[in-house]
């Protein structure tokens, strides 16, 4: 059985619900519920987020991406799942499958 | 010339009054009717539509019906927000507690014996009218502020980073004081401030470099001196519009003999400062609330600009930080209050 927390290129993943978030401008500020940090995101990092407000397989995340930005599809994959495993790790998302 | 108005009182002297005197105080563009005495605060009418109302008791206050929302600890005393049947309380280990109704219009504050009736009313002219405030959609944050021209521009920052020493030298440099310690923002557009109490606390060093007794005509003693009475002159009554916020970062005295200088913050990063400078802190009012301040936050740095002021710690460089600040905001050809007649 495949441990839900541990994030893979295939991976779902979700915004955790233990954080509240608000959008500045195009970017966005996260406040974790779990440590009281806030957290600021770019505005790549802002349309992941937005991305992520409902569950979404890590590939088609990165397919959302490269039609917003232009990115080639190794860096893109690459970079997401760097991103997410910060995430992750500050309890801000959460690996659904 | 600067009067004392007295000895520092106790809530032991407060019980003796029986009963209290009902009095009218104006404060953050509305008014407070209150029980207990304010000489910070500018008198009115005690009306009978007040937007708030201070009640004091000095019996223990309910304990039923409470459910305990944050805490907070600093050094030896200890502060707790609780959700009550009808509101909030505000509990402070060292003075009391204060129940908010819902709507924030009523306000009973339960004083120990032994506590100090400046700590009293700095808790309610603080902690308690931002709660008041905030349930009517302002964003309250821990700062002064002071009016240049037509325009306000306020300071924020922790303990000890100088925002009433600066408010108290922009003053006396010319500018309107607006408040000390609470800054009532409604976040617009475009954002105002609304004028708080019209006095500032001062540590002793500081309130004796100061030239106060050009500006105000009391002194009240205390664990910090506040400096109230202000001519009227060197007051902004009204509702100002927000020309900026500083977050103040005190520096060592550097090489280049500069006594301030700012940089922008980008909107994220402003979003954030404001939001961990509110007035009731994160660990208070509980993180669920805390992040419900961040759309008001948001909504404030989108349309003033946030900057970092990076201050010379010296008390004999004050003058050239108001001069600075000043040469940053002060219209042309503006009048300074010591310009106006009287």
């Amino acid at each position: 059985m495949i441990n839900p927390m541990v994030l893979s290129p295939a991976s779902v993943v979700v915004a955790s619900n233990e954080q509240i978030s608000c959008d500045v401008a195009d970017e966005a500020v996260l406040l974790s519920m779990q440590s009281g940090e806030y957290y600021g995101l770019n505005a790549v990092g802002a349309s992941i987020w937005r991305l992520i407000q409902q569950p979404r397989a890590v590939p088609a995340l990165c397919d959302a991406l490269q039609s917003e930005y232009d990115i080639d599809p190794s860096s893109c994959a690459s970079e997401v799942l760097g991103f997410l495993t910060e995430m992750l790790a500050l309890g801000l998302v959460e690996v659904r499958s | 010339m600067i009067a004392s108005v007295g000895e520092i009182a106790s809530a032991r002297d407060l019980a003796l009054r029986s009963p209290p005197l009902v009095r009218g105080y104006a404060v953050f563009g509305g008014v407070l009717r209150s029980a207990l005495e304010f000489p910070e605060l500018r008198p009115v009418a005690a009306t009978d539509a007040p937007d708030w109302t201070l009640r004091v008791a000095t019996a223990a206050p309910p304990s039923t019906g409470l459910t305990l929302l944050g805490r907070r600890q600093l050094g030896r005393e200890s502060y707790a927000l609780w959700r009550t049947t009808d509101g909030l309380r505000l509990e402070y280990s060292h003075a009391g507690a204060c129940d908010i109704s819902q709507n924030g219009a009523l306000l009973d504050f339960y004083i120990h014996s032994d506590a100090l009736l400046e700590l009293v009313r700095a808790i309610v002219l603080g902690p308690a009218l931002a709660l008041a405030l905030e349930s009517s959609g302002f964003l309250c944050l821990h700062g002064s502020a002071v009016a240049i021209g037509p325009r306000a521009v306020g300071f924020l920052g922790p303990k000890h980073h100088g925002k009433s020493t600066l408010a108290a030298a922009l003053t006396a440099a010319g500018a309107r004081l607006i408040g000390d310690d609470l800054l009532a923002v409604a976040p617009g557009p475009p954002a105002k401030v609304r004028p708080g109490a019209a006095s500032v606390r001062l540590w002793e060093d500081t309130a004796g470099a100061l030239a106060l007794d050009r500006m105000c005509g009391t002194l009240i003693p205390g664990v910090k001196a506040t400096a109230t009475d202000f001519a009227d002159c060197a007051l902004a009554q009204s509702e100002t519009m927000l020309a900026a916020l500083y977050v103040i970062q005190p520096v060592p005295p550097g090489t280049d003999g500069r006594a301030a200088w700012r940089t922008p913050m980008r909107r994220t990063e402003a979003t954030v400062a404001l939001a961990q400078q509110a007035k009731l802190a994160d660990s208070l009012v509980g993180l669920r609330t805390a992040g419900a301040r961040l759309a008001s936050a948001a909504a404030v740095a989108a349309i003033v600009p946030v900057w970092t002021l990076y201050a010379v710690r010296d008390l004999s460089r004050l003058d050239d930080l108001v001069k600075q600040i000043l040469i940053w905001h002060q219209p042309p050809h503006h009048r300074t209050n010591s310009e106006t007649p009287s």
